[in-house]
């Protein structure tokens, strides 16, 4: 596809203590949001600050995202709730941060996830080799 | 939706999103200052 159909985002990995959980991030996302898929392009340096670039899907919309619509679709899809827009599976032992209406958007009525923090606890490294998306 | 799994909403999605006609800058930008003002959202990470 085309330029035009992507956006290019820099992220300085703030919210992570190491880069490498930042690209444990970007690969549990690919996994559970394929369609908003983040590809790593490059790094830049702007002003001694060193950011990631990545590319990912532009999803275009007019509709304003039910915040009670995600904490469903995450409930069913078994995460739970922890704080504000803060998910956990405690079995899986993956968190996903910051799901407010800037960073799901809606389109034609189906959430699309455009911009998810994932972090893993201990149990993530336990006993899966395969992440597995049900 | 809502009750729709992982997989199952990522292949619709694929389908919506294959549909979605060229974006430009100019759209681009007006949406993310769009979603902006209508965020109901008050807990928010902030980035640098």
């Amino acid at each position: 596809m085309p330029d035009k159909y992507f956006v290019l985002k820099l992220n300085a990995g703030i919210f992570y203590k190491y880069w490498i959980d930042y690209f444990h991030s970007l690969l549990l996302h690919n996994n559970y949001f394929p369609e908003t898929n983040y590809t790593l392009v490059g790094f830049y340096k702007e002003n001694g600050i060193l950011n990631a670039c990545v590319k990912q899907p532009f999803v275009k919309t007019n509709e304003i995202t039910n915040i009670e619509m995600v904490k469903s679709f995450m409930f069913n899809n078994g995460f739970s709730n922890n704080r504000f827009n803060d998910y956990v599976n405690e079995s899986k032992g993956i968190i996903i941060e910051d799901l407010h209406d800037e960073n799901v958007l809606t389109k034609e009525g189906l959430l699309f996830f455009v911009d998810t923090v994932f972090y893993v606890k201990d149990k993530f490294w336990e006993h899966q080799t395969i992440i597995e998306v049900d | 939706m809502s009750d729709l799994k992982f997989k199952e909403r990522s292949k619709v999605a694929k389908k919506i999103l294959s549909k979605q006609s060229p974006v430009t800058l100019e759209d681009a930008k007006q949406q993310v200052a769009r979603l902006k003002r209508m965020s109901s959202s008050n807990k928010k990470k902030k980035s640098i």
